[in-house]
């Protein structure tokens, strides 16, 4: 079968690529036969795949440094281990997130209901010694005030002594003239006018949470 | 499909003989054997790959560790269909090609800043330099290294690691055609270099 020279030429590129079939090999090589300047054109095609050949190999035939088995594996296992390292932190972050977003709600809570109350937690006690300063700054400002159930034997001056105030200020806020207290009398303790100057203990009691009073009640 | 007693003697030996798909799903079981196995039997061709791509022994060296560290992580992809060979080749050839990218970032950085402040910079002659020893291979290898990263890729995968033209179809995901076109192209490049030297 006679081919032209453009055709050979086609012929010769896919025998290099080694992608020509046996007929077509078989043309190639008859017509390469006939043709001198085809077969110069083959053979320097092949001289330079030759070339290029050797001279890559000369360059590159190197083997690699022998792969550590442990990286290479130790990756792999990481997918596993990484989605536990993130799914514990997404954990965490929840939590934290759920905590934080609990007190903030609280706080609004708080901030919403009565600015004027005093939550329960921070009821202003009689003041202890170690709490005494703070207990009189806040209570300057807020002038709470308590219920006091008068019981037997209870004195004005012990009274005022207990809650660190002087009996002048019982009597005015009672609206009382007289000194003469008995038990089952009310009196309401104005907690603004405590000073830090005594050291006396009070007893041991019991709040009930209506807001903004204590119903004292001596144990 | 091969069935090897893994208390034998010679099971890593022989797992060399078994073919891919079957060391493949023993890999992705969790055969440690198995996984050393196929590293061992693809890590030259792959680093040899990773370098006449990156040209630089360090960096295919590395090349060819992320290869392995990405082809077990996704092995549950490969499809048996395709030849396993062409699947890794892939990803040493895009890891390759990226790390090619980086580098000619920092090479345009760097030859900015060295602009920028007017250093001179003395070209060292590598050691690759001196291995050349003839004028022919001398002009094939420079006239390689000025072969655009399509027509060098192309050379490389059929001369150097001697795939097949549907194998390289395969790996960069063009059709023959053009792979043959490629062929062409760079080989009329650097016999015309051969000729320029006769002709001098």
């Amino acid at each position: 079968m006679q081919i032209t020279h453009e055709e050979a030429h086609r012929l010769i590129q896919f025998n290099t690529d080694g992608t020509l079939d046996p007929n077509n090999q078989e043309t190639l090589n008859a017509h390469l036969r006939g043709c001198a300047d085809c077969r110069v054109y083959f053979d320097e095609v092949k001289e330079t795949v030759s070339i290029m050949r050797e001279t890559m190999y000369k360059h590159w035939n190197l083997r690699p440094l022998p792969l550590q088995m442990n990286v290479v594996v130790g990756h792999k296992n990481q997918r596993g281990g990484s989605s536990i390292l993130l799914t514990t932190r997404t954990v965490i972050i929840g939590i934290a997130f759920v905590m934080f977003a609990y007190v903030a709600w609280q706080s609004v809570i708080t901030n919403d209901g009565a600015p004027q109350q005093t939550p329960l937690g921070a009821l202003p006690l009689i003041p202890t010694p170690s709490t005494r300063l703070t207990a009189t700054t806040t209570l300057a400002e807020d002038c709470d005030e308590i219920l006091y159930m008068v019981k037997e034997n209870d004195t004005l001056e012990g009274i005022a002594l207990q809650f660190l105030i002087s009996k002048e200020d019982i009597l005015s806020a009672n609206h009382m003239t007289e000194e003469s207290i008995h038990s089952t009398m009310e009196l309401v303790i104005p907690l603004c006018k405590s000073t830090p100057t005594s050291t006396i203990h009070p007893p041991t009691f019991t709040t009930t949470p209506f807001i903004g009073t204590t119903t004292y009640t001596p144990g | 499909m091969k069935i090897l007693n893994p208390t034998s003697v010679n099971y890593k030996e022989r797992m060399n003989d078994v073919e891919p798909s079957w060391l493949v799903s023993e890999c992705i079981a969790g055969n440690q054997a198995a996984i050393e196995s196929l590293v061992r039997q693809y890590e030259t061709g792959v680093f040899r790959l990773a370098l006449s791509i990156v040209g630089d022994q360090t960096d295919a060296n590395e090349i060819t560790q992320e290869t392995f560290i990405a082809a077990l992580r996704s092995l549950h992809s490969y499809q048996e269909k395709n030849s396993f060979k062409a699947w890794l080749y892939t990803i040493a050839l895009n890891l390759s090609r990226s790390h090619l990218r980086k580098r000619r970032i920092i090479e345009r950085l760097r030859s900015t800043v060295t602009a920028l402040f007017r250093i001179e910079l003395q070209k060292q002659i590598s050691p690759e330099e001196a291995i050349v020893q003839s004028e022919k291979e001398a002009a094939i290898w420079n006239e390689l290294n000025k072969l655009d990263e399509r027509h060098r890729t192309v050379v490389v995968l059929r001369y150097f690691q001697e795939l097949s033209v549907s194998e390289i179809s395969e790996i960069l995901a063009v059709n023959e055609g053009t792979i043959h076109s490629r062929l062409y192209t760079a080989r009329e490049r650097l016999r015309n270099s051969l000729k320029a030297l006769h002709g001098e």
